[in-house]
Parts: C-alpha cells; sequence; structure tokens
C-alpha cells in the first residue's frame, strides 16, 4: 500500500514539474494561434494571421537578419577560438594550468550586466560605434566559455593513443589532427556550436547594452515590443523558436542521444 | 650471441631517461637480432613502456642512441620511424570502418585503390578478420579488436613490431589462443618484434629472448630456457617464481663449494657461479627440486618443522618453518605423506640449486 | 610552457585580454565623474562614484535584497530540481528520460525572453493562472502576480531549474543503483536511502548546480525587467537605470564594480563548499 503511495506521489511530482516547465511554451503557443489580440483560454478562434504580421514586420525581420548575422559569425569564431584552447589544456601539462583553467571560464561567473557595462566603457574609449561590431565582439567573448566546455569534455573522451597510432603510422602532428583528433571532436563541436548559437540568439543582458539604433537583436526588439504593444507578435516569435528548439532536439537524440549531449554541456 | 655478426634489426646504446628524481630508464643497451623477437618483461613501473615509447619515438630520451637496421633514428620524430605499435588499449580509430583502420597508413603511399584494397584484404586475411571490414570499432570484441590493431601495423610493414602488453584486456582462455598466433605470425612473417608484458607465462610463450626490467636497468638478458634455469639475481629468481631465496654466504672449504646459511651450517654444493669465498649470496631453490625426507636420513641438508600442507592437483605444497627462514616443497601426492607439526628433513637437488649474489 | 601550447593558447589569451581589459577601463571609468548633460565623462579621478554608492540607502537595499533573492531562489530550485533530476535518473523507462530530458532541454534552449512572456502571460490579471484559480472559486478578484516578486520569482525558478537538474542529474545517473539497493537490502527505508546515500555522494554536484543557479539568479536582468514591472528591481535593473535613465556611466560603473565584488566572494564562497563536498565524499568514498 505504501509502495503505491509512493509511486503516486512520484508521479504527481513529476507530472507538476512537467506541467510547470511546459506551460509557459505551450500557451504561448496557443495564444500566437488565436484570433484574438489578446490573450484568452480557450481562443474563439484560430487563425495564423499573427504570424503573417510578424514576418511583415520590419522590425522584427530586421532584428532576425541581425541576429542570424551574430549568430552566423560568433559560433564559428567561437568554436575556432576554442579549440587550440582545448588542444592545449588538454594534451599539455604547464605550471598554473588550473588558473588559466579558471580563467577562461570567468565570463560565464560574471553577471551579464556588468560584462555589458565593462564592454560598454571599453568601446568608448576604443570610439567603436558600429553595434554588431560590438556586439560580435562581446558575443564571442561571453561564449567561448561555452564552446571550450563542449570541446574540453569531448577531448577527455578521445584516447590519446590514437593520435599516437597515427603518428606511429607515419602521419605528421598536423595531419594525425586532422584525421584522427578532429573527425572524434564531432559531438563537442556540434554540442558546443549548439550552445553558442543559442546563448547568442538569446542574450539580453550583454547587447542591450552595445547595440546601436539599427542593429537591434530578436530579444531586444522583442522586449521592446512587449514594452509598447500589446499584442501576440512576441509569442509567434517565442513559438518559431521553441519549434526550432524542438526540431534541434529531436535531431541530437537521434544523432547522438541527449545523455551524451549533457556530458558536453 | 650468435647472431651478432650480422647487423642487428634493433640497438640500443646507453638509453636513459630520468622524470625529475624518478630514473625511468637507465642505461639501456641491448641487440635485438633480425627476425626475432624479444620480451621486455618486468612490474609495472620497471620502465619497459618508456623504453618501448623512446623506440617508437614518443619519448626522446636524455641519452643514449637508438638504431634500426644500422641507422641511427634517435632523432627521428615518431612518424618517420620504421616502427609500428600495438597500443595496449588498441587505440584503433573510434570514427573509422575496420578497412579503413587497416588502410589507414597506407593512404601516404603512392598506391593505386586496387593495389590498396588488395594489400588491406590480404593483411586481414591474414588475422583472419577479412570478413568485418566494413564493422566499426565499437562493434568488434575485444579479442577482434587486436586482431585489427595488430593488422593495422602489419599492412606497412614496419621494420620492428612493437606490442605494448598486447594481451593484457583479454580473458585467460582468449589471450592464450593469441599468444599463439602471434608467435606463429611472428615465424611466418619473420619480421622483428618487441613484445611489453609482465606476464612470465607470456613471455616464455611468445619469446626467442628475454629481457627482465627492474627500476629502469636490465637485470638479465637471456632465452627462455636460460632465464628459468639459471637466473642471475634475485629479483629475476623471484620473478621467475622461485619463492625459496634463503640468504647466507659462499664459503670455500678444502676445494669444495659452500653455501653457508644464516644458521651456520653449510651446504656443499657443485657450482657456484665464480663467487669469492665470504661473499653474500642467495641460494635460490625450486620447491619442485626439493624432496621432504626422514631428518634422520643421510641426505638431509634442511631441517624444520612442516607448518602447513596444500593440494595443488596431483601434488601436494608444503611449507616448512626451519626457524630462520621459511621453505616450499612441492612434491607428488603419491610420495609418503607427511603431517602438519611433523619434524622433516628437506634433500636439495644439487643440479638446480642456485647461487645468486645478495 | 613549451612553445607549442603557448601558440595554441595565443587565442583563448586575446579573448581574455579584452574580457579583463574591458574590466580594468571600467573600473577606471568608475573613478571619473560624468559631464552633465553629456553622455561622456571626464576626470579627475576620485573615488565619489564609490562612495557615493555606499551612501545611498535604496542602491544599497537594492543590492541586499539581490542577495537574499538569488538565495531563496537558489533554495527553491535545490528543493524542486533534485527529485525531479533523481526521477529522471532512476526511471525504469528509457522513453520517460528521454521525454523528461527532451523537455528540459527544449526550455533550455528556447530562450529567456520567451520565457519571461509565456509567464507574463500565463501570471496576467487575465491569465491562465487566474483564470483557473477564479474558476475553482478559490478567489474572487485576480491575484496579482505580475509586477510583483511571486511573478519574477515562478519565472526566474523555471529559468534556473534545467541548468541545475541537468548538472545534478549525471551525477544521480554515476551512483550505481545497486549501492542503494544493497542499503535498501540491509533495512533501510526509502527515505533513509535518498537522504544517507543518494544526497551526501551527489552532495559535489548539488553545490555545483547550486553554484550555478545562483550566478544565473544574481544576474537576473531581462526577467524583473519584464516582470516587475519596474516595481521588482535587482541590482542589474538598477545598473541599467543608472546609465539608460541618469546617463551616468561612471556610477554605473562603480556600483558594477562593487556589485561584481560581492558576487564573486559568494561564489568563491560556493565554490569552497563545493571543493569541501568533494573532498568529503572521496574520503568517505576512499
Amino acid at each position: 500500500m505504501r509502495h503505491y503511495l509512493g509511486k503516486a506521489l512520484w508521479l504527481l511530482f513529476g507530472v507538476a514539474i512537467l506541467s510547470f516547465l511546459l506551460l509557459p511554451v505551450v500557451f504561448t503557443a496557443v495564444y500566437s494561434v488565436g484570433e484574438s489580440r489578446y490573450f484568452q483560454f480557450p481562443p474563439q478562434a484560430w487563425s495564423l494571421q499573427w504570424y503573417m504580421a510578424f514576418f511583415r514586420a520590419q522590425k522584427f525581420y530586421d532584428a532576425l537578419i541581425n541576429s542570424a548575422i551574430l549568430a552566423l559569425v560568433v559560433t564559428p569564431l567561437c568554436l575556432l577560438a576554442a579549440l587550440p584552447t582545448a588542444h592545449a589544456l588538454a594534451r599539455y601539462r604547464f605550471p598554473g594550468q588550473r588558473w588559466i583553467d579558471a580563467l577562461v571560464l570567468s565570463p560565464l561567473i560574471v553577471p551579464g550586466v556588468i560584462t555589458g557595462v565593462a564592454l560598454l566603457s571599453l568601446f568608448r574609449i576604443l570610439h567603436q560605434d558600429i553595434g554588431l561590431v560590438r556586439m560580435s565582439v562581446a558575443m564571442i567573448v561571453v561564449c567561448f566559455p561555452y564552446g571550450l566546455r563542449a570541446l574540453a569534455a569531448n577531448y577527455q573522451g578521445v584516447d590519446p593513443a590514437t593520435e599516437e597510432a597515427a603518428r606511429d603510422l607515419g602521419y605528421g602532428p598536423l595531419r594525425t589532427w586532422w584525421a584522427i583528433t578532429l573527425p572524434q571532436l564531432r559531438t563537442g563541436l556540434l554540442a558546443g556550436a549548439v550552445f553558442v548559437f543559442v546563448e547568442v540568439i538569446d542574450n539580453f543582458s550583454v547587447n542591450v547594452f552595445l547595440v546601436d539604433l539599427h542593429s537591434n537583436t530578436l530579444p531586444i526588439a522583442a522586449y521592446q515590443h512587449i514594452r509598447d504593444v500589446d499584442d501576440p507578435l512576441v509569442a509567434v516569435m517565442s513559438t518559431l523558436l521553441s519549434i526550432l528548439s524542438v526540431l534541434l532536439v529531436l535531431g541530437f537524440s537521434r544523432m547522438m542521444g541527449l545523455e551524451r549531449m549533457f556530458k558536453s554541456r | 650471441m650468435t647472431l651478432a655478426l650480422a647487423t642487428p634489426a634493433l640497438e640500443l646504446v646507453g638509453l636513459r631517461k630520468q622524470y625529475g628524481e624518478h630514473l625511468a630508464v637507465g642505461n639501456v643497451s641491448l641487440a635485438v637480432p633480425n627476425g626475432s623477437l624479444l620480451t621486455l618483461l618486468g612490474p609495472s613501473g620497471c620502465g619497459k613502456s618508456t623504453l618501448l615509447r623512446m623506440i617508437a619515438g614518443f619519448i626522446r630520451p636524455d641519452s643514449g642512441s637508438i638504431s634500426i637496421e644500422g641507422r641511427d633514428v634517435t632523432a627521428l620524430l615518431p612518424e618517420h620511424r620504421p616502427t609500428a605499435m600495438v597500443f595496449q588499449s588498441y587505440a584503433l580509430f573510434p570514427h573509422m570502418s575496420v578497412f579503413d583502420n587497416v588502410a589507414f597508413g597506407l593512404k601516404l603511399r603512392k598506391l593505386t585503390s586496387a593495389q590498396l584494397r588488395a594489400k588491406v584484404e590480404a593483411t586481414l586475411a591474414l588475422v583472419r578478420m577479412e570478413s568485418f571490414a566494413g564493422r566499426y570499432p565499437a562493434e568488434l570484441s575485444g579479442g577482434q579488436q587486436q586482431r585489427v590493431a595488430l593488422a593495422r601495423c602489419l599492412v606497412i610493414e614496419p621494420q620492428i613490431l612493437l606490442l605494448d602488453e598486447p594481451f593484457g584486456a583479454l580473458d585467460r582462455h582468449l589471450r592464450e589462443e593469441m599468444q599463439v598466433e602471434l608467435r606463429k605470425l611472428q615465424r611466418q612473417l619473420g619480421i622483428t618484434m618487441l613484445v611489453v608484458t609482465h606476464d612470465q607465462d607470456e613471455a616464455f610463450i611468445l619469446s626467442d629472448f628475454v629481457a627482465v626490467m627492474n627500476g629502469g636497468r636490465i637485470e638479465q638478458f637471456a632465452a627462455p630456457a636460460d632465464l628459468y634455469d639459471r637466473p642471475a639475481t634475485c629479483f629475476v629468481a623471484r620473478f621467475m617464481g622461485i619463492p625459496n631465496l634463503l640468504p647466507g654466504a659462499v664459503a670455500h672449504h678444502e676445494g669444495k663449494l659452500l653455501f653457508r646459511h644464516e644458521n651456520g651450517e653449510c651446504i656443499e654444493l657443485n657450482h657456484g657461479g665464480g663467487m669469492l669465498a665470504g661473499e653474500p649470496a642467495h641460494l635460490a631453490l625450486r620447491p619442485e627440486t626439493l624432496r621432504l625426507v626422514d631428518p634422520v636420513s643421510e641426505h638431509v641438508d634442511l631441517v624444520g618443522t612442516l607448518v602447513f600442507a596444500t593440494l595443488i592437483g596431483s601434488r601436494l605444497q608444503y611449507e616448512v618453518d626451519l626457524g630462520w627462514a621459511t621453505v616450499q616443497v612441492v612434491m607428488p601426492r603419491a610420495d609418503q605423506t607427511w603431517q602438519p607439526g611433523e619434524w622433516v628433513g628437506i634433500a636439495i637437488d644439487r643440479r638446480h640449486a642456485i647461487v645468486l649474489s645478495a | 610552457m613549451k612553445a607549442g601550447a603557448r601558440v595554441l593558447l595565443l587565442p583563448a589569451a586575446a579573448l581574455m585580454a579584452i574580457f579583463f581589459g574591458a574590466f580594468l577601463v571600467f573600473a577606471a571609468v568608475g573613478m571619473l565623474s560624468c559631464a552633465p548633460g553629456t553622455p561622456g565623462y571626464s576626470a579627475p579621478l576620485t573615488l565619489g562614484n564609490y562612495l557615493r554608492f555606499f551612501s545611498d540607502p535604496a542602491g544599497l537595499r537594492i543590492l541586499g535584497w539581490t542577495v537574499v533573492f538569488s538565495l531563496s531562489l537558489t533554495a527553491a530550485t535545490i528543493v524542486a530540481g533534485y527529485p525531479f533530476a533523481y526521477l529522471i535518473a532512476r526511471t525504469r523507462w528509457a522513453w520517460v528520460r528521454n521525454l523528461l530530458l527532451g523537455v528540459l532541454l527544449v526550455t533550455f534552449l528556447c530562450g529567456s525572453i520567451s520565457r519571461a512572456y509565456g509567464w507574463l502571460i500565463l501570471l496576467g490579471r487575465r491569465g491562465l493562472v487566474n483564470e483557473a484559480l477564479m474558476w475553482t472559486g478559490l478567489i474572487d478578484h485576480p491575484l496579482a502576480l505580475i509586477y510583483n516578486v511571486s511573478g519574477v520569482f515562478i519565472a526566474l525558478l523555471h529559468f534556473t531549474l534545467p541548468y541545475f537538474v541537468l548538472t545534478v542529474f549525471g551525477a544521480i545517473r554515476a551512483v550505481p543503483s545497486q549501492v542503494e539497493e544493497s542499503a535498501r537490502d540491509l533495512g533501510a527505508s526509502a527515505l533513509r536511502v535518498f537522504f544517507q546515500i543518494t544526497v551526501p555522494l551527489t552532495l559535489p554536484a548539488i553545490v555545483g548546480g547550486a553554484t550555478l543557479a545562483f550566478s544565473l539568479a544574481i544576474s537576473a536582468f531581462a526577467f524583473p525587467l519584464l516582470l516587475g514591472g519596474g516595481r521588482v528591481r535587482l541590482i542589474s535593473n538598477y545598473i541599467y537605470d543608472q546609465l539608460f535613465v541618469a546617463f551616468d556611466l561612471p556610477f554605473a560603473a562603480a556600483v558594477s564594480s562593487l556589485f561584481l565584488l560581492v558576487a564573486l566572494v559568494i561564489l568563491w564562497g560556493f565554490f569552497a563548499v563545493e571543493r569541501w563536498a568533494t573532498r568529503a565524499v572521496y574520503r568517505r568514498a576512499g
């Protein structure tokens, strides 16, 4: 009897947390496909008109382009910087390594607003006013630890003996890295790319200090819209992002299994 | 060495490697005849793997030289040395199929794809893995992975094949099978091989020569049978599974060689390895070469109390307390059985008693 | 250090130079004064801005409140997150595990503004939560759930939960279920096993996850901005206001420096506890 009670409690708890996690996502989606300008539940009529409106809205279109540019510039650069760092940390032993480890990860710890203000001070001194440039530099610095952590975790799983075996079979250090190490880092590169990409698309607290009049990103445009207008355009944006995340997650569980993905976070 | 006139396949001169205070390899010199199989045998941490990795080129020696077929390779990077290594973990490339793993080393040579395919398939056939060419390493058993690792090395026809604890990860049955197979393959191909192992039996099954290592140095270099019959040091004797090493000293008396043990009594010996009188020494006695006898008979060399008897199949292992040392004796079960607590004598077969400097 | 490693660390060094260079500049900017009426600032160097913050009870209150708020949020995250992580790690059905992990990951990936917005809809006066409560007859008038602390708290909990659960889940998974089973076998009750075996063994991960949750909470900016409606302000919002309402970058920089110091000291405390917990587990585990 007590056994079943325990089971039931666990079930209840699981369902409660699950709904807590899903509720905002689900209801944002419901809101986005309702006809009404204001949130109603259940919606009285379904419609995709807000989706049309979203894609017609110039400010969201511009923000989408800006966010995309930012993500496409920052993600590869972050990983390119993280690759040699992960290699050095994994394959060399040197004094002060633990300090370097901590130092490199510090952008993760510092609150975003502080990083934003600090970088703003720096860019003012350097007279750099172009929002996209400022945000690109900031995002590379801020997201670097995400890429590094994913790759460093992956490096742990690459047996150095496979690299030695390639050397032994006649491959030089660079060719060995290219033919043996890099292909084994696929998981880490993929996970790192996703974490960096998501952070760049989502970042608000750093970018809000660095943006200029012409370079609103999606979160900033969304914030301004929520502040000024009451309609479901942001719900549309959120729902599109959620769909993108669901597709990404399904892709991962296909490609490498979710558990492995988390190991590299 | 009888083959010393020909250029050795591998020659090490005065190799040395030190890590801080720790001497990993100290002044090792060695010549491996062409087409033979040498085993580096020793406990973990004795420097055998360091030595192997120096030969492969992964570790740079502090001093000394390495020559392969007469060519000094000491300064060469691993990729430029004519060696190939089978790693303890096999180190198969997890992202490549068996075929691609084996073809990997050949990709650097100018071969047509047909030649490459033929060579890889022939080598896979050699290790009986031809039907697994399309599999990935994760889909293979330990023994199969080992064959692939071997094929990956053999296919590039190295002058020397290095194997680091090649059978360590296999279960006993498979290990014995693979040992015999490797030995046959080595004979068949006539390739020079260097195997690192900590397993004495494995060294005996595989080798033409065995180098026993301890503390970064070679304690003894010999053919397996010589090693078994005539260990040169106490360390080797112990490693060869001789549990009885009685402390004492060498003495000469009226032209006879004596071993005076700690108790003050003497045992007359046939040979003493050219040792000087008074020199401290150990007497190494294999349990199988000892016999329990009546303590008052004339053959008695040692006397003591029988403390324990263990049945090992058709034989019995006795433990005798001499008062100043404990001795193991192994005898067929059919012989007279002795009871624990009894006062017994031990007779030594002098042909197998070995005196070792302490 | 070998030359090879030095070359490989160059990109990281450049990025760190930008990051820490920015902090140097900004600590210095904190010592300048605002040029009135302009977004610029000028010498002389002074500690005035730093001193001004200490003499400003409103600012100090916000900083103190931010710390208290973040600590409570961390505690709530642990209480809700640990059993959930346990559930994911120990469920017998792989599909349940994959479903729950997938939901966590989707939540984690779909963005903070989206989620804050979602809660804005749910918790608003005409939102689902109020509708539901009124329908059940529990309340007559809509509760004020947004533009106050509870809304910010709920939404931020939603934000920190996936981070914490994903950190702890791996650690629980790493405790062999045989350890728990053998304890049950020896007569311990399920609750006892949970609190005396599983929790202590995963303590380092709990502290690690809590550190993460705390650092997210204390950095919170967008959530109070959207759900606090100007009434709930954490220190990040205070700094933002100094910059974009008062246009006083030097003062914003000074407050940020002090805030950073406070945040780092507390995080250092978390790390110290984590190290202690790790050592304690390893010692016990031999």
